[in-house]
């Protein structure tokens, strides 16, 4: 079921006028988790069945991790839980890839492919039930007692199927808590609901018609059209992912819920270590926390801590798609980052900083739009069809190939309208984004939310385009 | 009801009324003027509002005159006595373009750029088929037509469609543009007033309408109904009589044009086209029909004409393309002003051909 369907909103407002009504915390969490289930059944009803045994496993090997008698024998039980986790999610979402990737590296004919369906949402959910195995082992979060609020911290409906990735140790507690579903929450909640959806149906969408028509034949556009192309692209998945993310901290807001920010203005990072703390916080911080510190983190030495940030951004590429053009996109990545890492230590070693504000003023803005143009070319590899395909894509771009000129109008529109939001979030909030909520006790910010939401209704677009971020 | 709560209702009520305002304001700009007249025993089964202007730029951009028959012409210059009628779809309507750049004002101003020699009745959804079956009527309406131009896009033609077309009706004077404005009552009037002034209720409507699809889609009902209409379809055609082959199909219905009409008829053919992986450019013919389609023109003194490889040295000179705008995709959709372009040239070629053989 998709946020954008009549389905969904029947969905959350049965719920939601459930939720009023019941008495009890834990009568509320039943209804959400029946909610939750209906919510993903409604794709494939079989995978329900994986989301509870992914839950089951999870609940009942972290009871035992609790009681386990010895620190080693915990230590098994939650390898014993990520292991059968990654073994789920592995086998679903990389079975093919490497049997594939074996066979080419062998020289293999073919080993045959199984013909698997990815579950919808397995990554994050997956992700969601290790963070709470190791928590639990990490002693940082006690094990659920009750199977049904874990199972609503797992598949709780509104970041079930395209995150943020939810922790445990920040989920768990307020479902401990009384946390009342308010009139101001319901209409906060609803106006975060509201900027998600502007940003997916009337930017996402509009830009997908651009970018898909000339990542399906990029030898066919002139370099700049491709430029162009490749701009719209660098929006679309911005607005595409965090526009699903905002609407998931919408609709928990509403329930009383806080779940974390996934997105802070990523454009305007100056550097790639930056970029990745504004960029998919929820997946970043995930993984510098269960894998990046794990493996050693910055605490081995140099070279080491630079081993770790290409592996960790290594599976952070793999983690996004079963395929090598998104290991390329994670080590394009990991490389900034160690280059970055790099550059910093050289700049520290021989004291460079300057203390000239006009001239960090500019260094910034030239970084700015320097790792934009960084994020841009990562993005072509993320998102061209095939290896060749980026490759010709990025050389028609270098050379200022001719061919079709097509330059795509809502892409300087929305690009216009993202820098200025840009601007204000740099002006207004030290460089950080926010939601803009307007006080609806007065008459005018009134009109802008109904002008809003006429332009909506008006502008979005009318043709069926997924979430980009649900076959992750 | 308390006081507080009334004002409240109030202040959302005045609030919307101003947003809509302003809604408003942006629709005049975007998607504004003529809706559809229906009509019976005409050429088309519906005309635009007759003296009005359109609007529209979700595809392309184009700001049109409707005349007074509810077509989209130029009304500025007279119209030559005897005239080029140009019969075809939404292409040919041409709402995606500005004005000047219509098949029918290229094909006006290379004729002649003191008069008007063509005579547009593109008409948004008039296939081929639907041409046929209006074409006597288009004919009594129309009389003083000198040579007919046919736009054509897809060249299908069921046996149901034939069927209709070979029951030719004649002009009713009741269903002309101004016949039918006049006779609109007073809810009518008031109704077309109230959307001419507030465009942004038909774009609302319009963007719901494709709501209401995509929801129903989304419970599956679309995609039931649609198999079942399907299924219905197939029991219906399988339960008809023995259904003629196309050949012979298309071949009656030229027949039927040249009876109707002695003067010359040219049917241009424009298909799509799309852009190949190696940025090469196909036409996409459509060759189930296609020989039958113009083997049955030249049978009876039709001219048939094919747009396909004006559009591959177009493409082929300059990397341009004849469909697609920069605010949807290329190269699809309607045709763009190139495409316009390209297509009057060739319906003039034809032209000066037919011209050069009559005076020879």
């Amino acid at each position: 079921m998709s946020f954008v369907s009549l389905a969904f909103v029947l969905l959350f407002v049965f719920s939601y006028i459930i939720c009023r009504l019941v008495q009890t915390r834990a009568q509320k969490h039943f209804v959400l988790l029946i909610a939750s289930y209906i919510f993903y059944a409604y794709w494939d009803a079989r995978f329900l069945l994986l989301l509870i045994l992914q839950t089951y496993i999870s609940y009942f090997l972290a009871k035992k991790i609790e009681r386990a008698e010895s620190p080693k024998l915990g230590k098994r039980y939650m390898l014993l839980g990520v292991s059968i986790s990654l073994g789920i999610l592995g086998f679903f979402k990389y079975f093919n890839f490497f049997v594939g990737s074996f066979a080419t590296l062998f020289g293999i004919k073919s080993l045959g492919a199984l013909n698997i369906i990815l579950p919808v949402g397995i990554s994050f959910y997956t992700f969601q039930a290790l963070s709470y195995l190791i928590d639990v082992y990490r002693d940082k979060l006690k094990a659920c007692d009750r199977f049904v609020d874990l199972s609503m911290y797992i598949s709780f409906f509104p970041q079930l199927v395209a995150g943020p990735i939810v922790r445990a140790s920040d989920f768990l507690p307020q479902m401990e808590e009384d946390r009342p579903m308010t009139r101001a929450n319901l209409v906060e909640g609803l106006q975060i609901f509201l900027f998600g959806l502007i940003k997916k149906i009337v930017i996402a969408d509009r830009l997908a018609v651009c970018v898909d028509a000339v990542f399906g034949s990029p030898g066919s556009y002139s370099g700049l059209s491709l430029v162009v192309a490749v701009v719209a692209y660098s929006i679309q998945i911005y607005c595409d992912f965090s526009g699903y993310s905002d609407m998931a901290i919408g609709i928990a807001k509403t329930f009383g819920y806080d779940l974390c920010r996934n997105f802070d203005m990523p454009y305007v990072s100056p550097n790639p270590t930056e970029f990745w703390k504004r960029w998919h916080i929820s997946l970043s911080t995930w993984l510098r926390d269960y894998l990046y510190i794990p493996l050693g983190g910055n605490r081995k030495g140099k070279l080491r801590t630079k081993i770790n940030l290409m592996l960790t951004m290594l599976l952070g590429g793999l983690w996004h798609g079963a395929n090598w053009q998104m290991v390329f996109w994670g080590a394009l990545h990991g490389g900034a980052l160690v280059v970055h890492k790099t550059f910093r230590e050289q700049v520290d070693a021989h004291n460079m900083r300057t203390s000239s504000r006009v001239l960090k003023g500019i260094l910034t803005g030239l970084s700015v739009v320097a790792m934009y143009l960084f994020t841009c070319v990562c993005w072509v590899f993320f998102r061209a069809q095939s290896f060749p395909d980026a490759i010709t894509i990025l050389s028609r771009i270098w050379t200022g190939a001719g061919g079709v000129q097509y330059y795509y109008v809502f892409t300087f529109i929305f690009a216009a309208i993202i820098a200025l939001a840009s601007i204000i979030g740099v002006r207004n909030n030290q460089g950080h984004g926010y939601y803009p909520i307007l006080n609806l006790s007065k008459f005018w910010p009134k009109v802008l939310l109904l002008f809003v939401i006429l332009l909506t209704v008006m502008f979005f677009y009318a043709g069926d385009t997924a979430f980009i971020y649900f076959q992750f | 009801m308390s006081k507080k709560t009334v004002i409240t209702i109030l202040s959302w009520c005045a609030a919307l009324a101003v947003a809509l305002l302003l809604a408003n304001v942006v629709s005049f700009f975007y998607r504004s003027g003529a809706g559809s007249i229906q009509r019976e025993n005409a050429y088309s089964a519906s005309i635009r509002t007759p003296n009005s202007r359109i609007v529209r730029g979700a595809e392309g951009y184009g700001v049109n005159a409707v005349d007074e028959n509810g077509y989209l012409n130029d009304s500025t210059q007279p119209l030559k006595h005897n005239y080029i009628l140009l019969m075809g779809s939404s292409h040919a309507e041409g709402l995606q373009v500005m004005q000047k750049n219509t098949m029918t004002s290229v094909l006006n101003r290379m004729l002649n750029p003191d008069e008007r020699t063509v005579y547009n009745l593109g008409t948004a959804g008039q296939t081929f088929p639907l041409i046929v079956e209006g074409f006597r009527a288009a004919i009594e309406e129309f009389p003083d037509a000198k040579a007919i131009m046919i736009e054509v896009q897809l060249l299908d033609f069921s046996q149901a469609e034939f069927d209709r077309a070979m029951d030719q009706a004649a002009f009713d004077p009741a269903s002309s543009g101004r016949a039918l404005e006049q006779s609109l009552g007073l809810a009518r009037r008031l109704r077309n007033g109230i959307l001419g002034v507030l465009p942004v209720i038909s774009q609302l409507r319009q963007q719901i309408d494709s709501i209401n699809f995509s929801m129903s889609d989304a419970f599956g009902i679309a995609a039931f109904l649609e198999k079942n209409k399907a299924q219905q379809e197939a029991q219906e055609t399988s339960a008809q009589a023995v259904e003629s082959k196309y050949s012979e199909r298309i071949n009656r219905a030229m027949e039927l044009l040249r009876d109707e009409f002695e003067n010359p008829i040219i049917i241009l053919y424009h298909s799509g086209v799309s852009l190949l992986g190696d940025g090469t450019l196909q036409v996409n013919r459509d060759m189930r029909y296609y020989d039958d389609f113009k083997q049955a023109c030249e049978a009876n003194g039709i001219v048939f004409l094919d747009a396909g490889d004006a559009f591959l040295r177009a493409y082929e000179a300059n990397r341009s393309l004849p469909y697609g705008f920069h605010n949807t995709t290329m190269p699809s959709g309607h045709l763009n002003t190139l495409g316009h372009r390209i297509v009057a040239e060739e319906f003039y070629k034809a032209w000066m051909e037919i011209q050069d053989k009559e005076n020879n």
